[in-house]
């Protein structure tokens, strides 16, 4: 079983690091989709002696949430709202390739010395959830547009939840309230859509922004 | 008398542990009391805005409200506790905003928010601080252990800061006079009532944690108590606003209560049981009477608000004549908020000033020139009280309408409204003349606080001038109304003509030549106005004939304006030319974050 654990962890990662050499936003939405569903099959192999009814529903919930109901939401917005299709990246795509790769060489040398509660399921779990975190936070912060935030923040997302199923049997509500994260992005996209929200979030001189945060004062 | 529950919680160092003792039983009288009569009264004040404003948020916030206020008082874990005391933040905050289309109340949320938040960070560092070195969240467990002088003394004074901004002490109050006239009148009761009062909860409960607390401390409870009570009423008195007044007068006494809670420290400093009984349990039972006499005056603002339509008082006037049930009602709470015989405030001012004397006579030097300026500053406030009362029951409810045009419809409001009042003013009474149960009731609350044993010490020694007292009144109103009635049936036979008051040969006399609510102020608020930042425009008349003049008067916090103002704008000058030298991208917060994070990981490997 480990074996499948490993594979879906590098190919999560893999993924990740795909998505930051796309230029298409809709391609990016595919992928995303792509790596949702591998997260969504790792569950299946934690236990190796059979599957618990608590591996089946937290993984069915990621898919059905993660792998069909966000990325349809997201294309779904893609045709209708007009949104533009490419991204805008602050740095060039080879150059967040070598940001990218720099994280992950980082994530694996930190994940050395980290120690988790409880016996590890497989040595890539860790290295690989902090990789797909550092990656997705990479995102948000190289590309410009609202919908390119998002789906960093979902990548990042993925990468927690990645790791919380390292710590499945250890902290028993952790995983559930990673999912409660999802149905909170989920309102989250749902705010940009009705919104119509294009380029980017509030980025107005202070002044103006900051009567608009609060009027006390 | 302890009662414990237990149970188990799936939150790191929280457990569900609740726990009913002397001090939190007084509490939770007042709580049950208040949440209830102001429920009620809510109900028939929330008619009007039925369909119009999102009452049932209001009512879910109201509840939730209710439930971490009984969570806070009986909490005995520290998690739990501050999870209570952040939910009924919280909650309070949106029952505060009910009306946000207006900005005077978002402005006065916001503030609330923000103040009482500043709070929850004191609260936090006492707690971590007291848990660090007794190595539990347990109450009970943490006032087994025994501190240091200096540790006592820190965690002492951020519990002061901590729960006195919660309560309104002086001077860090300034959000409490913005936050009560902005909220629905119920909401003021149920804030001023017990809201507050939770504050003055977290400062007993750190009293009864510490045990023996060095001495100083005594000295600040009775210093703040004798500022927060005396400047509250001189503000009171400045207002022309009803709420705001009423929320002035919260201020005041709370001074009262923590100037009892300074007189049993320092009976507790000076090893004097009696002493220590007397102050905790005046305290107590002034924490009780203020939340019946404060709720109802609330309630019968409310009333006159709603009727009137408008909070300023120099707008009302001869609403008793339109209102009678209100404005008895009003009055009972006026008697009992002024500390007159008969009434609930009367027992508990009492035996504040009984345990002062008691300090006066038995304390070494320094503690009875602390219990002699009590006493000077409780009269003090007992006086000003009266005068600003009379102020307020004689502009809103006597002499005639100041509004031209536009009458106000005759009647007292619905049943919802005047049950609710008259369960409080009973209760008022009640106490005023019976004070014997509540007295018990707060003074076990005093022993436990001082960790005492009951037997040692006869609560006779209190209530027997105090009926004494009870019974001279008695006397003087019978006197009275015997006079009155003699009068009456003297005068029986002659018919007494009703004319227009004689206004110095002003032929066009208007109501508005009334007294208005500054204009009878006015002596007692100029004596002061060194103290008060009193401001008048206007009014000078300069020609022989002079046309038309305007003046306008207003009394200003002196903590607002001339402390926390140009603290906060100085902190806002250097946040600003922080924020102008940022590129305002969103990328550039998150890259910080980012950054911020792969430093906590490189540290993590060092």
């Amino acid at each position: 079983m480990t074996t499948w654990i490993d594979a879906s962890c590098i190919l999560i990662v893999f993924l990740a690091l795909t998505m930051l050499a796309t230029y298409r936003i809709v391609g990016i939405i595919k992928i995303f989709a792509a790596q949702s569903f591998v997260l969504g099959l790792t569950p299946f192999f934690l236990h190796a002696d059979g599957l618990t009814i608590r591996d089946i529903v937290i993984a069915m919930g990621t898919i059905v949430l993660k792998t069909a109901f966000v990325p349809f939401v997201l294309l779904w917005a893609m045709r209708h709202v007009s949104m533009r299709s490419e991204i805008k990246p602050i740095i060039g795509l080879g150059t967040s390739i070598v940001f990218g790769a720099m994280i992950i060489a980082g994530a694996f040398w930190v994940s050395l010395s980290l120690h988790l509660p409880g016996k590890p399921i497989s040595d890539l779990m860790l290295p690989c959830s902090l990789s797909t975190v550092l990656l997705g936070f990479l995102i948000m912060v190289t590309r410009t547009r609202a919908v390119t935030q998002v789906l960093g923040y979902l990548v990042m997302e993925n990468g927690i939840f990645l790791f919380t199923l390292s710590l499945f049997d250890v902290m028993p509500t952790l995983i559930e309230m990673g999912i409660l994260l999802d149905i909170f992005v989920a309102v989250f996209i749902m705010a940009i859509i009705v919104n119509h929200i294009n380029d980017e979030f509030e980025r107005s001189p202070a002044s103006v922004s900051r009567s608009k945060m609060g009027e006390a004062f | 008398m302890e009662h414990i529950f237990q149970h188990s919680w799936q939150v790191p160092f929280g457990e569900v542990s609740l726990k009913l003792d002397p001090l939190s039983l007084i509490f939770l009288l007042a709580v049950s009391i208040l949440v209830v009569s102001a429920g009620l009264y809510g109900v028939g004040y929330m008619r009007l805005y039925r369909g119009a404003r999102p009452v049932g948020m209001h009512i879910f916030f109201y509840l939730l409200l209710a439930l971490a206020l009984v969570v806070v008082i009986t909490a005995n874990n520290v998690i739990l506790f501050l999870g209570a005391w952040e939910v009924m933040t919280v909650a309070t905050y949106f029952l505060i905003v009910f009306n946000d289309e207006k900005a005077a109340t978002r402005k006065a949320g916001f503030l609330y928010l923000i103040a009482t938040h500043c709070g929850v960070f004191c609260l936090f560092l006492m707690f971590f601080l007291m848990s660090h070195i007794s190595g539990s969240m347990n109450f009970d467990a943490i006032a087994r252990t025994s501190f240091s002088p200096v540790v006592a003394g820190t965690i002492f004074c951020l519990a002061l800061l901590g729960f006195g901004i919660k309560a309104g002490l002086l001077p860090f109050h300034i959000w409490l006079p913005h936050a009560h006239p902005a909220a629905p009148s119920h909401i003021s009761a149920l804030l001023s009532g017990v809201a507050i009062k939770t504050g003055i909860y977290g400062i007993c409960r750190i009293l009864w944690i510490m045990g023996a607390l060095p001495d100083w401390c005594a000295y600040v409870l009775l210093i703040m108590g004798v500022v927060s009570g005396v400047m509250g009423v001189l503000y009171a008195l400045g207002q022309h606003e009803l709420k705001k007044l009423l929320a002035y007068h919260s201020i005041e006494n709370i001074g009262i209560i923590v100037l009892g809670l300074g007189v049993g420290s320092l009976g507790r400093g000076h090893q004097m049981p009696f002493l220590t009984v007397i102050g905790f349990g005046g305290a107590l039972l002034h924490v009780f009477n203020h939340s019946l006499f404060k709720g109802l005056l609330f309630l019968g603002a409310g009333a006159v608000i709603q009727k009137t339509r408008t909070g300023e008082m120099d707008r009302m006037g001869g609403l008793s004549k339109v209102m009678p049930l209100v404005s008895v009602l009003f009055l009972v709470g006026a008697l009992a908020i002024c500390g007159l015989p008969l009434f609930n405030g009367f027992i508990s001012e009492f035996i504040i000033f009984f345990g002062l004397f008691q300090g006066l006579i038995h304390l070494p030097l320094p503690g009875a020139a602390a219990c002699a300026l009590g006493i000077l500053a409780l009269a003090l406030m007992g006086a000003l009280a009266l005068a600003c009362f009379t102020k307020v029951y004689g502009t809103v409810f006597l002499g005639r309408s100041r509004r031209a045009g536009e009458p106000v419809m005759p009647g007292d409001p619905s049943r919802w409204m005047t049950i609710p009042m008259l369960i409080l003013a009973g209760s008022c009474v009640w106490i005023g003349l019976a004070p014997e149960t509540m007295g018990r009731i707060a003074f076990s609350g005093g022993e436990y606080i001082a960790h005492l044993d009951s037997s040692r010490f006869n609560l006779d020694q209190v209530m027997a001038p105090l009926s004494g007292v009870i019974g001279g009144a008695f006397v003087f109103l019978a006197l009275g109304s015997l006079l009155i009635f003699l009068r009456r049936f003297l005068l029986r036979r002659l018919s007494v003509p009703v004319n227009e008051t004689w206004a110095c040969g002003f032929s066009q006399v208007t109501p508005r030549f009334q007294y208005s609510s500054a204009s009878f102020a006015y002596s007692i608020v100029n004596f002061v106005k060194a103290l008060l930042l009193s401001r008048r425009h206007g009014g000078q008349l300069d020609t022989i004939f002079p046309g038309k003049a305007h003046v306008s008067s207003s009394v200003h916090d002196a903590a607002e304006e001339s402390m926390f103002r140009p603290l906060l704008s100085r902190l806002g000058g250097v946040s600003k030319i922080l924020d102008d030298n940022q590129v305002r991208h969103t990328q550039w917060y998150l890259m910080y974050i980012f950054l911020f994070l792969i430093f906590l990981l490189a540290w993590k490997m060092r």
